[in-house]
């Protein structure tokens, strides 16, 4: 996928606030592109547009042959239907791609297996925790047959080892799958553990302050490992001088 | 049953004695049947106009205009709600009619459709029009309370028109149709009541209301009045107990699901 020269104004109250400046980047198919950058600088806004929710005052996104059709979405919250069961939250999603109920049944709860939460597919959202919610919610972006995934800080309110948990159970999922995923959050630690590569974005109005490239297997990656630890620190003074 | 429900019995069989003394003492200061029956006397009427032959006729009279007036408003109130909900011009052009039939007297509208209409339609318009404004407001809000971010996921998910409507509209506006429901059905009964009493149709609880107060049996009337409590608070239980049963049924399936995965860990 190419992004190339996106740029965004919103307008409130009459005075035009620019969300995005001519961003442009090239995300290899079947890798993660991590977009990092302060809150409020519109990443959000980038996803949406590349999802088709908005359109961009210029630019365009250019789509490779694998990427074209649906697109998976995983939001900041869950968005689960809270009267549907887990298992109905998920089987919704492939009524329009699979014809017979024994397909839907058999993806649904093979999603769920993964993400360890077969045993609570007759349960409502509202009787799982946050994490477990986030889980169903990851489960279904992978049971939606899309070859394009979106990312959008989905793990933001939890505390730091369900985050980790999260990760983890979404990686094993994308190294079995392996679809385009932009990913986005403020979280370095995320970004390195998951990142193909890393879009470092400056505050509004957003642009690419720089693009880093991570090396690994994901799953193998370790926070301690000197590497990691390098590509952070080079993170944080990008961060630093892009607020200097 | 735990301390607490036993105490809230207690108070409730409390309250009742006390009305039921107060009644009792005032009706004897009285001291004229004809103005105020006592407890007693009432009970009497009441249970005589129980054992009458009509009384079937006139209970199921009341309770079939009552039951229609009650669907033509869910049905109409559901319809028009969403239709303004989504719609902004659907919602001014209903405007005017809402404002009449919430700013008009509910005794003007009665006596303006005994002019217009047959005496056993009219408890059925009245009630429409004092009835349909509060079920269309729920519903209009209902559509507007729906989540953007939940549309947002039915959208980006590919769900169909068919199945975003069955599994976000309808869903989303259940809560405000219930309390629609619940708010214009006891509204309803004191219309049809009401439009009886003035347009006095053959049979029908409040007709026998106004005969009784024509020929100052006021014992019947106070029975006849027992009666129309009771009606309101047998459909009110029977309107709780009907939404409590999906909640119920789905216990018992979770307990069901539960013990047969307790029986599978333990190899049973």
């Amino acid at each position: 996928m190419n992004i190339v020269g996106l740029s965004k104004t919103f307008y409130k109250d009459g005075q035009p606030i620019k969300v995005l400046d001519n961003i442009t980047c090239t995300v290899p198919p079947g890798s993660i592109t991590v977009f990092m950058g302060p809150s409020g600088c519109g990443k959000t806004t980038l996803l949406r547009i590349i999802a088709s929710l908005e359109s961009p005052d210029s630019g365009a996104i250019e789509l490779d042959d694998t990427e074209k059709g649906q697109i998976s979405f995983l939001f900041q919250e869950p968005r689960l239907l809270p009267w549907k069961s887990v298992y109905s939250n998920v089987e919704l999603v492939l009524r329009n791609m699979m014809s017979t109920p024994a397909e839907r049944h058999d993806r649904a709860m093979h999603m769920l297996e993964l993400v360890g939460l077969s045993s609570f597919a007759r349960f409502t959202p509202d009787e799982l925790s946050g994490g477990m919610r986030q889980r169903v919610a990851i489960a279904r972006a992978f049971a939606y047959p899309a070859r394009l995934m979106l990312l959008d800080e989905p793990f933001q309110s939890l505390d730091y080892s369900r985050r980790r948990g999260l990760l983890d159970s979404f990686l094993q999922l994308w190294q079995s799958d392996r679809r385009t995923v932009l990913f986005v959050t403020h979280e370095t630690t995320e970004a390195v553990l998951a990142a193909d590569q890393i879009v470092l974005l400056s505050d509004l109005p957003a642009h690419v302050t720089a693009q880093l490239s991570v090396e690994g297997k994901q799953l193998e990656r370790k926070l301690d490992d000197p590497e990691l630890l390098t590509l952070q620190a080079s993170m944080y003074r990008t961060i630093d001088r892009s607020y200097t | 049953m735990n301390h607490s429900t036993w105490t809230t019995k207690l108070v409730l069989l409390i309250a009742i004695l006390v009305f039921l003394f107060g009644w009792h003492i005032v009706a004897l200061l009285v001291h004229a049947q004809v103005i105020l029956p006592g407890p007693a006397k009432t009970l009497m009427a009441l249970w005589e106009i129980l054992g009458s032959s009509p009384f079937a006729l006139n209970i199921w009279a009341t309770v079939l205009r009552a039951f229609e007036s009650f669907v033509i408003i869910l049905v109409t109130g559901t319809l028009l709600g969403i239709a303004a909900g989504y719609s902004r011009h659907v919602h001014q052009f209903l405007k005017p009619l809402l404002a009449v039939c919430k700013a008009t007297p509910v005794m003007a509208v009665i006596l303006l459709a005994f002019i217009w209409f047959t005496s056993a339609t009219v408890p059925l318009f009245s009630a429409f029009l004092m009835g349909f404004p509060i079920m269309f407001i729920q519903v209009v809000n209902g559509v507007r309370s729906i989540s953007s971010k939940l549309e947002e996921m039915t959208k980006i998910y590919g769900l169909t028109k068919k199945d975003r409507l069955l599994h976000l509209t309808i869903p989303s506006l259940a809560p405000h149709i219930i309390t629609g429901a619940k708010s214009s059905l006891s509204m309803v009964w004191k219309v049809v009541i009401a439009a009886e009493v003035l347009t006095v149709p053959r049979y029908g609880v409040g007709s026998r209301m106004q005969l009784s107060q024509v020929n100052l049996e006021t014992d019947r009337v106070l029975a006849w009045t027992l009666i129309a409590v009771f009606l309101t608070v047998a459909t009110d239980i029977l309107f709780e107990a009907g939404l409590r049963l999906p909640k119920q049924i789905k216990r018992m399936s979770h307990k069901k699901l539960a013990s047969n995965m307790t029986m599978a860990g333990t190899g049973q």
